[in-house]
C-alpha cells in the first residue's frame, strides 16, 4: 500500500473544509474557555448515556432475539427426524431455488422438503442465514410461495389452500423455519425444542 | 431493503424521489433522514435501534471531542475512548461467536453462548463514524451540529449497507447546501441503471455457474472446471460489488450528492498493489488513513513497514468476516504486497505488459479460492484442484460450461475492462455524429431504458439475491 498523491489531495480538502464557511465560525457558541468545557462536559455526559444505552439494548437482544449456539446440522438433523414418517421428500438446491427463487449457496445451511405429489401443499422448510439482512429476502420469499400457491389450490383443492393458510412461519435468531402441513404445529414444536 | 428489488425499484425509490424533489429546501435532509431510517429498518427492525443509538453516540462523542479542541490531552481521551466504544461494539458482532469457537476447540469444557445475527452494514458505519471523529481531533474537520445532518452523513441509504466508506470532510458542504439538477439526476440515474444490470445480468448470471461448481466436492472438480468456478466467482463478486457501488454513487447523484468512485477496472491492474488501488478504493484508503499512516506509513525502516503492511492486510481480512479464511486471505495479501515492494516489485516492472497483467490475475484469483471457501481445508482442496490435483486437468462439465456460457464471459471480461462502457458510449456517439446532438441524447436514453427494461425483466422472472457485500 504505497502512499500516493491523494493523500494531499485530501489533506487540501480537508483543509478547505476546515478554513470554510462551517457555521462553528459563526460566535454562536464559544469554542475556548469554560463555556467551552463545560459544553464538553456535557457531550461527555450525552456519551456515556448514550453508551449505557447501546449496552442496555444489546443485552435486551441477547435475551429476547438470540438464539442457542447450535449448528445448522443439529438443527437440521431434530426436524429431518421429525419428517422421517412424514411422505414428504427432501429436495436439493435448484428445487429450492425454483420455488422460493433463493440461492442455496447463500445461506449457512438450507433444508428442503416437500411432498411427491403436485396435488398436496405441504412442505417444509428450514434455512439458516448468514446475516440479518436475509431474513427479510427469505421471509419475503416464503410469503409470495404460500400467496401463490393459495391461489392455486383455491379453485380445486381447499384443503390445501386451509394447509397454506395455517402455515407455521418461525424466525428464531438466523433461524427461519416454515412448515405447511396438518403436522405443522408439531414440526414447529421440534424446531422450537432443538434450539 | 436491497436496491435490485421490485420493491425498492418500482415503490420506495419514486416515492421518496417524488417527495424529496417537491419539498422545500429545509425539509429535504428530514426527508432523506427519514427514507434511510425506513430502508434499514424494512430489512433489520430490530438493529436499527442500535443505529439510531450508534450515531446518537457518535454525535456527542463528536461534539466532545471538537469542545475539547484547545485541550489536546482530553480531546485525546475523548477520542480514545469513543473509538474503543466503536470498535469493541463492532467485534462483538462480528467475533464475539467466533472467539467463543475458538477457546470452545482449545478447552475440554465447552462455554454455551448465545448468538446475535450481524447487523447489516455495521462494519461500514462504525469506519464511517470512526474516520469522522479522528478527523475532528486531527482538526481536519468541525463536529456537525445539526443531529439531522450527522444523522444523514452516517444513514443516508445509497450508501448505508454497504458502502462506499464515506469521510465527512468530502460531504460535510454537500449536507447544507447542494445542487440538483436535471442533467446531475439524469447521470446519477444512468450510473443506477449500469450498476442494477451489472449485479441482475451479470453478477447473478456467472454467480449462478459459481455455485453450480462449488456445490461439487473440490476434490471432483478437474482443474479446467476449478479455474471456471473461480474466474466466476471473481466476476461475480465485481459485478456485484461494484453493480452495488455504482448504484450507491448513481442514487446520491440523484439526491444532489457526489461520492467517490469506489471500484477503477481492478481487473486491469498490472501489479497486486495496483490491483487494491482500485478495487473498494473506499476501504483501502480508510485503512491507509487510519491504521497505516498513524503507524508510520512507509516513513520507517523496512522492517517496521513489513510490520504496517502486515497488521493493515490482517485487519483487512478479519473486517471481512469472523472466519480463519477470511484471516488468511488478509495475511496472504499482506505478504504478497511486501513481496512486491521488498523481493519481486522491480523484476515484475520490467516484464511485458501481458505477463504482468497474467501475474496480477493468477494472484487475485488464488486469493478468492481462500475467500469464498467455507473452511481452509476447502480452499485447499480446491487450489489442488486447480492444479490437476482434482479429477484430472479438464473434464466434460469444464468444456460443457465453456460452450454453453462463451458469450456471457465474453460479456463479463468486457463489462470489467474499460472497453465494455467506451463500446457503450461510441455506440451512442455514433449518432451524434450521423445525426445531431439532440439524437444522441435520445438515443442515449433510449438505450439506457433498453437495459432498465432488460434488467428489471430479468428480475421479476429470475427474483433478486442479496449483496455478498452485506454480510460484512
Amino acid at each position: 500500500m504505497t502512499e500516493t498523491k491523494k493523500e494531499t489531495a485530501d489533506a487540501g480538502l480537508s483543509g478547505m473544509i476546515h478554513d470554510g464557511g462551517d457555521s462553528y465560525l459563526s460566535g454562536k457558541e464559544p469554542r475556548n474557555g469554560s463555556a467551552g468545557h463545560s459544553h464538553a462536559g456535557l457531550f461527555g455526559l450525552m456519551r456515556y448515556a448514550a453508551a449505557v444505552l447501546i449496552i442496555v439494548y444489546i443485552v435486551f437482544l441477547m435475551f429476547q432475539t438470540s438464539v442457542s449456539s447450535r449448528s445448522f446440522d443439529t438443527v437440521a438433523s431434530a426436524v429431518k427426524d421429525s419428517l422421517a414418517s412424514s411422505n414428504l421428500a427432501e429436495r436439493d438446491g435448484q428445487r429450492f431455488k425454483r420455488n422460493f427463487g433463493l440461492n442455496s449457496a447463500d445461506f449457512d445451511g438450507v433444508l428442503y422438503y416437500s411432498s411427491e405429489s403436485v396435488m398436496s401443499a405441504e412442505e417444509v422448510l428450514l434455512v439458516k442465514v448468514k446475516s440479518a439482512s436475509q431474513i427479510r429476502a427469505v421471509t419475503e420469499a416464503i410469503e409470495e410461495r404460500i400467496a401463490a400457491r393459495t391461489d392455486a389450490f383455491e379453485e380445486y383443492a381447499p384443503d390445501q389452500a386451509k394447509i397454506l393458510e395455517d402455515a407455521q412461519l418461525s424466525v428464531r435468531g438466523r433461524f427461519v423455519f416454515y412448515a405447511a402441513s396438518p403436522d405443522g404445529a408439531k414440526y414447529r414444536e421440534v424446531f422450537d425444542s432443538s434450539l | 431493503m436491497v436496491f435490485s428489488s421490485v420493491t425498492f425499484l418500482f415503490f420506495f425509490l419514486p416515492v421518496v424521489l417524488a417527495v424529496y424533489y417537491l419539498a422545500p429546501e429545509r425539509a429535504k435532509n428530514p426527508i432523506l433522514l427519514l427514507a434511510s431510517i425506513l430502508f434499514y429498518a424494512w430489512g433489520e427492525p430490530v438493529y436499527v435501534i442500535l443505529l439510531i443509538l450508534s450515531i446518537i453516540f457518535n454525535y456527542f462523542c463528536g461534539r466532545e471531542i471538537d469542545a475539547d479542541s484547545e485541550n489536546p490531552a482530553r480531546a485525546k481521551r475523548s477520542l480514545i475512548a469513543a473509538v474503543a466504544f466503536n470498535v469493541l461494539i463492532l467485534f462483538f458482532f462480528k467475533y464475539y461467536g467466533f472467539v467463543l469457537e475458538i477457546i470452545n476447540s482449545l478447552v475440554s469444557e465447552e462455554i454455551a453462548y448465545r448468538e446475535l445475527a450481524l447487523p447489516v452494514g455495521i462494519s461500514f458505519y462504525t469506519f464511517q463514524e470512526i474516520s469522522y471523529l479522528v478527523d475532528i481531533y486531527r482538526k481536519k474537520v468541525h463536529a456537525q451540529k445539526n443531529v439531522v445532518n450527522f444523522a444523514l452523513y452516517i444513514a443516508m441509504f445509497p450508501q448505508l449497507v454497504a458502502g462506499p466508506i464515506i469521510r465527512y470532510g468530502d460531504i460535510e458542504m454537500q449536507l447544507t447546501g447542494r445542487k440538483i439538477s436535471i442533467r446531475k439526476v439524469g447521470q446519477g440515474a444512468a450510473l443506477f441503471v449500469f450498476g442494477l444490470a451489472k449485479k441482475v445480468l451479470l453478477a447473478d448470471s456467472v454467480g449462478k455457474i459459481f455455485e453450480q461448481i462449488s456445490a461439487s466436492p473440490a476434490g471432483s472438480l478437474s482443474a479446467l472446471t476449478a479455474w471456471i468456478g473461480c474466474i466466476s466467482f471473481a466476476f461475480q463478486i465485481y459485478f456485484d460489488f461494484s453493480g452495488y457501488s455504482d448504484m450507491a454513487i448513481g442514487l446520491g447523484r440523484m439526491f444532489g450528492f457526489e461520492f467517490r468512485k469506489n471500484f477503477d477496472h481492478p481487473y486491469v491492474a498490472k501489479s497486486v498493489s495496483e490491483f487494491w488501488r482500485r478495487w473498494h478504493i473506499s476501504l483501502t484508503s480508510w485503512f491507509r488513513e487510519y491504521v497505516y499512516i498513524p503507524l508510520g506509513g512507509s516513513h520507517c525502516s523496512a522492517s517496521e513497514n513489513i510490520r504496517n503492511l502486515l497488521i493493515v492486510w490482517l485487519l483487512t481480512g478479519m473486517w471481512h468476516g469472523a472466519a480463519w479464511n477470511y484471516i488468511v486471505w488478509g495475511v496472504y495479501y499482506g505478504v504478497i504486497l511486501v513481496m512486491e515492494k521488498y523481493v519481486w516489485g522491480a523484476s515484475v516492472d520490467q516484464m511485458p505488459r501481458a505477463v504482468r497483467h497474467i501475474y496480477t490475475i493468477v494472484i487475485v484469483l488464488v486469493g478468492w479460492v481462500f475467500f469464498f471457501s467455507p473452511s481452509l481445508g476447502y480452499a485447499l482442496r480446491y487450489l489442488a484442484a486447480m492444479v490437476g490435483g482434482g479429477a484430472g486437468i479438464a473434464d466434460m462439465e469444464g468444456w460443457f460450461i465453456l460452450t454453453s456460457h462463451w458469450l456471457l464471459y465474453l460479456a463479463a471480461l468486457l463489462c470489467s475492462s474499460r472497453a465494455g462502457h467506451m463500446v457503450f458510449r461510441k455506440a451512442i456517439g455514433a449518432f451524434g455524429v450521423i445525426g445531431n446532438a439532440r439524437l444522441k441524447y435520445v438515443a442515449g436514453t433510449v438505450a439506457y431504458m433498453a437495459v432498465f427494461v432488460v434488467s428489471a425483466a430479468y428480475l421479476v422472472t429470475e427474483g433478486y439475491s442479496t449483496f455478498i457485500y452485506f454480510r460484512f
